[in-house]
């Protein structure tokens, strides 16, 4: 083989290890996105509808509807919609038994994108999304490209070296190595200190095109994305509440709601006799939100809606509402101590102090996380007179959490179908003051949620504060 | 001397291909259009180059024709909004809003406005200014 041949050789093989050793490369070392969990109380039904995470377009897109305990089997249908056109539809056929049901529909393209569900016989649910794009940083581009550069100036200069007239020339090719490297390098060290533009759909309203080039308003001078709070009128109209929110400082609807705790709008009633519904209403406009309600007791009911606005921070709007139904009136729970909820034991635990620790025991590690978490409690007082009209006028309205415990390095929380959690949940809050409390703990546990309502009493002073 | 006047050359167009592949995409700000349904109305809305000033709106509607078009801007980030600027028919189907003041950089969100025989529409277009 002669030395033309050899070089030639030498050539192809290092074109071919740049051209085949590219490939894709993903910005921060992973496909963005992530599973979209959102609770949806459509008509009679709580589903918790996933949709999994997309990572290239056009591609499938699989949606998980989980039914509970209770949920009646029926169909579901299911469409997705982009620029207000529906492109893909699907039925999902919900059996008697709880559990998941997958439903297929199709993505052409990365964007804003809504979801709709719907049984026939009530409300259409919409439920907003974004298909992330693909997106290579711009200093990924540089140092990328710079490296290629420098490898194809390097070949050049090879080549010049052994064939030139001259071997000086080879520093032409040469200093070009030197630049493309420099660039690299460069991109390379500005990368950890390059903030990310700012992100489509949590912190501006997505559009098709700042979805696919988010880099495109890289240099907006925004630093606060937040927005005003929310108006929240409640109307009940024959045991569908209609939930209207408006921008508190111009009176449009408030159509920018984000996902936040895998709901839209967490929803919380307390009856005039305190029972309390946990319930996720459906958006069917622009920032009107619906719900159909089980049948009510008779009196005022204490409403707190809890949600977030695209640019940050989750707000709470507290009203009431007046209903009338032939539901009895729960009895006052007892405090702390066993009982039995819907058919599973709770031993429901309350160390005073500051903070107050409240501990309820579930018979065996087999908790299924709701909402995202191990469990809820929702705590409202001094409670006075009639549970719901004092609620909706009491000066604390806390919704306390219990995490499902972390797994280093798990990105994607776990859903539903993880029953491994428990047997203890333990929630720890801070009375303001002292007076009778109403408490209520949500766990779910074989796909059904459970609802241990309780009495705390927190005395003035002594050991317990 | 032949051959350093090319190797120059390659060197040259290499680096202006380096350069023009990194830039390719960020720099080209181009007119677009947005689409949304409501009732019987498809309303397609081009801003183009939203910039702080006046800008001008194109509307189209198609599926049913609206007697009277309306784009009110709207600050999300301050809540400040502005009264709507009426946007005059331009050919079948097709409106047009000009002036319509964007007095700073950040989200604006446009809620068109159509009245007409298909009943009253409201649909709102996300427009950034740079």
């Amino acid at each position: 083989m002669g030395s033309k041949s050899k070089a030639a050789l030498l050539m192809l093989l290092a074109t071919l290890g740049i051209v085949a050793g590219g490939g894709t490369a993903h910005a921060d070392g992973a496909p963005s996105g992530a599973d979209i969990q959102v609770a949806q109380t459509l008509g009679a039904r709580e589903l918790t509808v996933i949709i999994r995470r997309v990572d290239t377009t056009p591609s499938p897109l699989r949606v998980d509807v989980v039914t509970h305990q209770g949920t009646p089997p029926g169909a579901l249908h299911l469409a997705v919609a982009a620029d207000g056109v529906p492109s893909s539809r699907t039925d999902v056929v919900l059996g008697a038994n709880p559990g998941v049901y997958p439903g297929n529909l199709q993505v052409g393209k990365p964007g804003p994108w809504e979801l709709s569900l719907s049984d026939d016989t009530g409300r259409k649910a919409t439920i907003p999304f974004i298909v992330p794009a693909r997106v290579v940083p711009p200093w990924e581009k540089a140092t990328y490209g710079g490296f290629v550069a420098a490898g194809a100036f390097l070949l050049i200069a090879l080549v010049v070296g052994l064939r030139a007239r001259r071997t000086a020339f080879a520093l032409i090719p040469g200093a070009g190595v030197v630049a493309a490297i420099a660039v690299a390098v460069t991109g390379a060290l500005l990368s950890a200190s390059t903030p990310p533009p700012p992100a489509p759909g949590s912190q501006l309203d997505p559009t098709f095109d700042n979805v696919t080039d988010p880099y495109a308003n890289a240099q907006l001078s925004t630093v606060d994305y937040s927005r005003p709070p929310v108006n929240l009128a409640v109307r009940n109209e024959g045991n569908e509440l209609e939930l209207r929110l408006t921008d508190g400082a111009t009176g449009r609807p408030a159509d920018d709601l984000l996902v936040h705790d895998n709901a839209l709008v967490h929803l919380v009633l307390v009856s005039p006799s305190g029972r309390l519904s946990h319930l996720h209403p459906v958006r069917v406009g622009p920032g009107d939100y619906r719900v159909q309600l089980a049948e009510p007791e008779t009196g005022t009911y204490a409403v707190a809606a809890e949600l977030a606005r695209r640019g940050g921070g989750v707000q709470l709007a507290r009203s009431t509402v007046d209903l009338k139904g032939a539901a009895t009136p729960a009895p006052e729970p007892p405090g702390a101590g066993p009982r039995t909820i819907d058919g599973t034991p709770v031993e429901l635990t309350v160390s005073q102090g500051t903070p107050t620790t409240i501990t309820a025991r579930f018979p065996a590690q087999d908790l299924q996380p709701w909402l995202g978490m191990l469990g809820h409690l929702i705590v409202t007082g001094p409670i006075t007179g009639p549970v719901g009209e004092s609620a909706a006028t009491a000066p604390t309205w806390a919704h306390v959490h219990a995490m499902v415990p972390p797994v280093a390095g798990q990105r994607d929380r776990p859903d539903e179908t993880v029953a491994a959690y428990g047997p203890d949940v333990g929630f720890t809050y801070t009375f303001a003051e002292p007076g009778r409390y109403r408490i209520w703990l949500q766990a779910e546990r074989g796909y059904r949620v459970l609802t241990v309502p309780a009495v705390v009493d927190v005395p003035a002073t002594g050991a317990g504060r | 001397m032949k051959r350093p006047t090319l190797l120059i050359t390659v060197v040259a167009l290499v680096v202006a291909a380096g350069a023009a592949w990194l830039l390719w995409g960020g720099g080209d700000a181009k007119s677009t259009t947005q689409q949304a349904v409501s009732g019987p109305y498809t309303v397609q809305f081009s801003a183009d180059q939203p910039r702080i000033g006046g800008n001008t709106f194109a509307v189209v509607v198609t599926g049913s024709a609206p007697d009277a078009v309306t784009v009110a801007p709207v600050m999300a980030q301050m809540g400040h909004a502005f009264p709507p600027v009426p946007a005059v028919p331009d050919g079948p189907g097709r409106f047009r809003a000009t002036g319509v003041g964007l007095p700073m950089a950040g989200q604006w969100e446009i809620t068109v406005s159509l009245r007409g025989p298909g009943g009253p529409a409201q649909v709102v277009f996300p427009v950034l200014v740079k």
